[in-house]
């Protein structure tokens, strides 16, 4: 009995002890220090808050940046390809060929047999390749200038030494004029003016 | 948990102010007065006192919605004491009351004594350290047993047997200090042999 009166008189006596230690002086000077970092830290954490929500575009981005970067690529790589070849063949289908003799044709002229007139009848169109090769652009021919005629020409064709000169053309009134290649190289040598039309 | 500590760790996680002090008034001379005593000197526990409270205000962020904000801070305020302990003596383990303590009459205590409990204050410096801070946190401040398991790292069951321990050592010091000075040495050995 004597124990438990002990124990509860030890209890109440503990609870006398709860009593204020802590001065006013140094409470407020802790208060202080604590709610100023209290502050900071509410204050950090709200420009954290306020970058948080473009942050969450940055996983989207960081994901499907590599994907789209290379699938635009190969779109655009595909257009280049595909371009590129088109321009490479589509034309050669379409222009019309450089204008050969036949073999007996190219006898009877060489016979003085064939009349002037007969040239238009005994002409064949084919397709005579390969164009001469560019020599700035190698992958390409400069074909544009070879198988056209100019717009004042007739299909009069100029034979020298039996062999057809091709891009030499005459026009109805006699003249020859020749139509060098326009392709790049022609434009260049144009322009470097090493490329002198002859005249017959 | 009170429905009163639920509105204030709202409050203080949403960044109030006002919420911070509400805290720091009612939970403010509490640790002090846990920290003053095991720490035995005014200065030291001032210090300590200031570093829980920047602790406190650098954590509440990380307060959940049921947390108990008394068991929360003492723990704090424990965490501290420890540290600083550590700092200042690394080779002494980290669990408390199994370390080998100085003798009472050389350890440090500059707690402001009350004439009418001078005679508690010299019983529970005699305690061994892991025996007055269970007494400190239950007997004086008033915790649950749950809370002082929180705030320990114990087990309920150890928490009560650490607590009936820490009552009977107590109470034969305390009777010891009442008959006079010369006893207190003797029961301090004692108290130390059960811690």
């Amino acid at each position: 009995m004597s124990t438990q009166r002990d124990a509860e008189r030890l209890s109440s006596r503990l609870v006398e002890l709860r009593r204020d230690l802590l001065d006013e002086a140094a409470s407020a000077q802790t208060l202080a220090r604590a709610e100023q970092a209290f502050a900071n830290d509410a204050e950090d954490q709200g420009h954290r808050r306020e970058r948080r929500v473009p942050r969450r575009l940055g996983p989207y981005v960081r994901r499907w940046a590599m994907p789209a970067a290379l699938a635009l690529w190969s779109v655009l790589y595909v257009l280049g390809a595909v371009r590129e070849l088109g321009r490479i063949y589509l034309p050669a289908r379409t222009l019309p060929g450089p204008i050969s003799l036949s073999r007996e044709m190219h006898d009877r002229m060489n016979t003085g047999t064939l009349e002037r007139d007969e040239t238009g009848h005994v002409t064949t169109l084919g397709r005579h390749a390969p164009f001469p090769r560019c020599r700035a652009f190698p992958s390409s021919a400069c074909r544009e200038g070879y198988g056209q005629s100019a717009p004042h020409a007739d299909a009069g064709l100029d034979l020298a030494g039996g062999r057809l000169r091709p891009g030499v053309v005459r026009d109805g009134a006699g003249r020859t004029a020749l139509l060098g290649p326009i392709g790049p190289c022609a434009r260049r040598e144009r322009a470097s003016g090493l490329h002198r039309p002859r005249r017959e | 948990m009170a429905a009163t500590d639920s509105t204030l760790v709202d409050r203080l996680r949403s960044g109030d102010r006002a919420a911070f002090r509400d805290l720091y008034g009612a939970f403010a001379q509490p640790s002090f007065r846990f920290l003053l005593r095991l720490a035995g000197l005014r200065a030291t526990a001032e210090d300590l006192h200031q570093e829980t409270w920047m602790r406190i205000a650098r954590a509440h962020r990380e307060l959940r919605a049921d947390t108990d904000l008394q068991a929360w801070i003492f723990t704090i305020a424990r965490n501290t004491f420890l540290s600083a302990q550590r700092r200042a003596d690394p080779a002494r383990p980290t669990v408390s009351g199994v370390a080998p303590e100085p003798p009472t009459a050389s350890r440090p205590w500059d707690v402001d004594v009350d004439p009418t409990c001078r005679d508690l204050e010299m019983a529970l410096r005699a305690l061994p350290e892991a025996h007055r801070e269970v007494l400190l946190l239950v007997g004086v401040e008033g915790l649950s047993i749950e809370q002082a398991t929180s705030v320990l790292g114990l087990r309920a069951d150890a928490v009560r047997q650490r607590l009936a321990r820490a009552r009977a050592a107590l109470a034969e010091t305390w009777a010891r200090v009442e008959a006079g000075p010369p006893e207190i040495a003797r029961m301090t050995m004692r108290a130390k042999g059960r811690a």
